[in-house]
């Protein structure tokens, strides 16, 4: 019964403190999970291994007819192949091969999200029906070698990662890998059929990678693949090409457009003397080499700003809890002024210290389950699972409901104490 | 029966000295005792001792009996004591303004008991009767304080201690009051009133006047 006189009368100083309970939950939450993303994201992206010199490889075949022309030869082709396996097989630095060639994807079962034009200046195709009559849609969808996959630390959260020695696009399925926002759209082991170039395809799903993977592209620091269907590359370019002179002919052009990672000690005409001999040995001349200057300094700016931003939000978090520990023990003063009375009138009947405890201690209950029902909505409505958030977030309400229980017993005690003196002599 | 023997207790005034406001008293209220009334001037100490009898002032020295056992001085067991043998009535009243009539006398009422039942036979002996469901805001100052009585009756307490009872009210208020209490008196209740009104003093029938920390019994 007290108890429904208690919130009656207190109702709304008590939904506010729940409130700003659930608020300050909520928000410790968001920096607890932005905290450790961004931990996984230094760790994956700005390991040591990836501050290095970074360097462009460009083919020289600006001209569409001159591609077109080089790509007739058969010799060419071999000769772009050895160039591109001599490279890729280098010890001294890592041939970063990534392109992102969107890939039409027959009876595609994923949502807007996952086409090619989502979320760039062009518009959502979606399906259409190609030149043979199938229902296709052009999907995300990004090419690349193992060096590449191994540098930029990507991984599955379920499957596997393909096999790259068996990476054969003339045989079979074909491995590939899936963006973490395809789970519960393809399942690992499901076959997708689709086009890659000319080449018709047949995809097998063995791994999903994990949230947030990225890599370095096109001067993008952190070009997300949650969205991508990742086509790995064949581990070799030297047998392929009599096979379909079209399709490898692209093939290999895209392979070879590729970053070069140099450790910080290799110097720029080591590089170039490398590149020179692998262009003695396989006869392709037809290429050039711009350093990336940007690249360290993007890779540190945005490691810098990530920490930097980091400890600013925590910071933040931290003055917004003692904030609302402030304003709780404003509330809880107001709060024992309205219950002064009732507190003394019980105290009188002879009510003990701890009766009239325990009875505000029932209110108190109905609040933290309050702050606490906030809380579990306003996490429910949250895109993000993170369970350092969580942990977070009730590590907050439990200490938020020990100083606030600590609080409001020693106002009692002092109310109670000060009895005497409030009566006079 | 009530004795206080050789109670003493010092307070510490605003100006941070210390004053002896009770030395060696003595006090008794046999059973056969229906009311005494506590006389003094202005911080004599009427109410401390009013506070010392409900069990909500441990802090003195010497020797508090009831019923010939010694009233505990430790916080919760002097709760206990005042819940079960001792009614008291403030000079506010202390009622709860957001609730009604009825709800405040169900307060008082013991563990084991009909609440609202003996709440309403509380209101009937304070005359009453009728204003069970009125919000206490509503009522007069008599009235408030005929509840405040009802409330202090429904544990049935073996004395009620009343802090100027009629110290906040008109004349004809403090008649009806008086009229209560010897209406009280005559059913077998019995009341300590700590007073500064010789009316009030003169309806009780014994008087006890507290100067110099000593208290004195007066014809």
């Amino acid at each position: 019964m007290e108890l429904v006189f208690d919130l009656r009368r207190n109702w709304l100083i008590l939904t506010c403190k729940a409130l700003a309970w659930a608020l300050l939950a909520v928000t410790v939450f968001n920096i607890a999970s932005f905290a450790q993303s961004t931990d996984t994201a230094i760790n994956r992206s700005f390991s040591a291994e990836a501050e290095t010199n970074m360097y462009q490889l460009v083919d020289r075949l600006a001209d569409p007819e001159d591609f077109y022309e080089f790509r007739q030869s058969r010799t060419n082709l071999e000769q772009l192949g050895a160039f591109y396996d001599e490279l890729n097989e280098a010890d001294e630095f890592d041939l970063l091969s990534v392109f992102d060639q969107p890939v039409p994807v027959r009876d595609f079962r994923g949502n807007e999200t996952f086409d090619a034009g989502y979320g760039t200046e062009g518009s959502v195709g979606g399906p259409y029906t190609d030149e043979v009559g199938r229902r296709v849609q052009d999907v995300k969808a990004v090419q690349l070698n193992q060096k590449a996959f191994d540098f930029y630390r990507l991984a599955v959260s379920e499957g596997t990662p393909p096999d790259w020695g068996d990476v054969d696009y003339s045989d079979g399925a074909v491995p590939v890998l899936l963006g973490s926002s395809y789970a519960g759209v393809y399942e690992v082991g499901d076959v997708i059929d689709g086009n890659f170039y000319t080449l018709p395809m047949r995809m097998q799903v063995t791994g999903i990678l994990e949230e947030e993977a990225s890599l370095y592209y096109q001067g993008e620091m952190n070009f997300y693949l949650d969205h991508h269907l990742l086509i790995p590359y064949p581990p070799s370019a030297e047998q392929f090409a009599a096979q379909d002179q079209v399709f490898y002919g692209i093939l290999y052009f895209a392979m070879v457009n590729a970053d070069i990672a140099v450790p910080r000690g290799l110097s720029t005409d080591q590089v170039l003397g490398e590149l020179a001999e692998a262009s003695d040995h396989s006869g392709f001349e037809h290429y050039a080499v711009a350093n990336l200057p940007d690249y360290l300094l993007q890779f540190s700016l945005v490691k810098s700003i990530i920490q930097d931003n980091l400890a600013l939000v925590q910071g933040i978090g931290v003055l917004l809890c003692l904030g609302v520990l402030v304003a709780s023990g404003f509330a809880n003063a107001q709060l024992l002024r309205r219950r002064q009375a009732k507190a003394l009138a019980f105290w009188r009947l002879g009510y003990s210290r701890g009766a009239i405890r325990r009875m505000l201690l029932l209110t108190a209950l109905v609040q933290y389950a309050a702050a606490a029902a906030g809380t579990a909505v306003g996490l429910s409505l949250l895109p993000q699972a993170s369970p350092a958030g969580l942990w977070s977030a009730a590590g907050v309400l439990v200490l938020l409901v020990s100083v606030d229980a600590a609080h409001e017993s020693h106002l009692l005690r002092r109310l109670i104490d000060h009895t005497s003196g409030r009566m006079g002599t | 029966m009530l004795q206080l023997d050789s109670l003493s207790k010092t307070v510490r005034e605003p100006n941070g000295q210390q004053r002896r406001l009770f030395d060696a008293l003595h006090m008794t209220m046999a059973d056969d005792d229906r009311s005494i009334a506590i006389l003094g001037r202005s911080g004599s100490g009427k109410s401390t001792l009013l506070r010392i009898l409900a069990g909500l002032d441990g802090a003195y020295t010497g020797s508090y009996f009831h019923a010939g056992e010694l009233v505990p001085q430790r916080e919760q067991a002097s709760a206990d004591f005042r819940m079960r043998h001792i009614g008291y009535v403030t000079q506010s009243y202390d009622l709860l303004e957001d609730r009604n009539v009825l709800h405040n006398v169900r307060l008082g009422v013991g563990p084991g008991e009909d609440a609202e039942e003996r709440a309403s036979e509380c209101l009937a002996a304070v005359q009453l009767e009728g204003f069970e469901r009125k919000p206490v805001r509503h009522l007069s100052g008599g009235e408030a304080q005929r509840v405040a009585i009802a409330r202090a009756l429904a544990k049935r307490p073996d004395v009620v201690l009343a802090d100027e009872p009629t110290g906040a009210l008109d004349e004809r208020t403090e008649r009806s009051i008086l009229d209560l209490f010897a209406e009280l008196q005559r059913q077998g209740r019995r009341f300590i009133i700590a007073t500064h009104s010789e009316t009030v003093a003169r309806a009780c029938d014994r008087r006890l006047v507290l100067a110099d920390g000593r208290l004195v019994e007066r014809g």
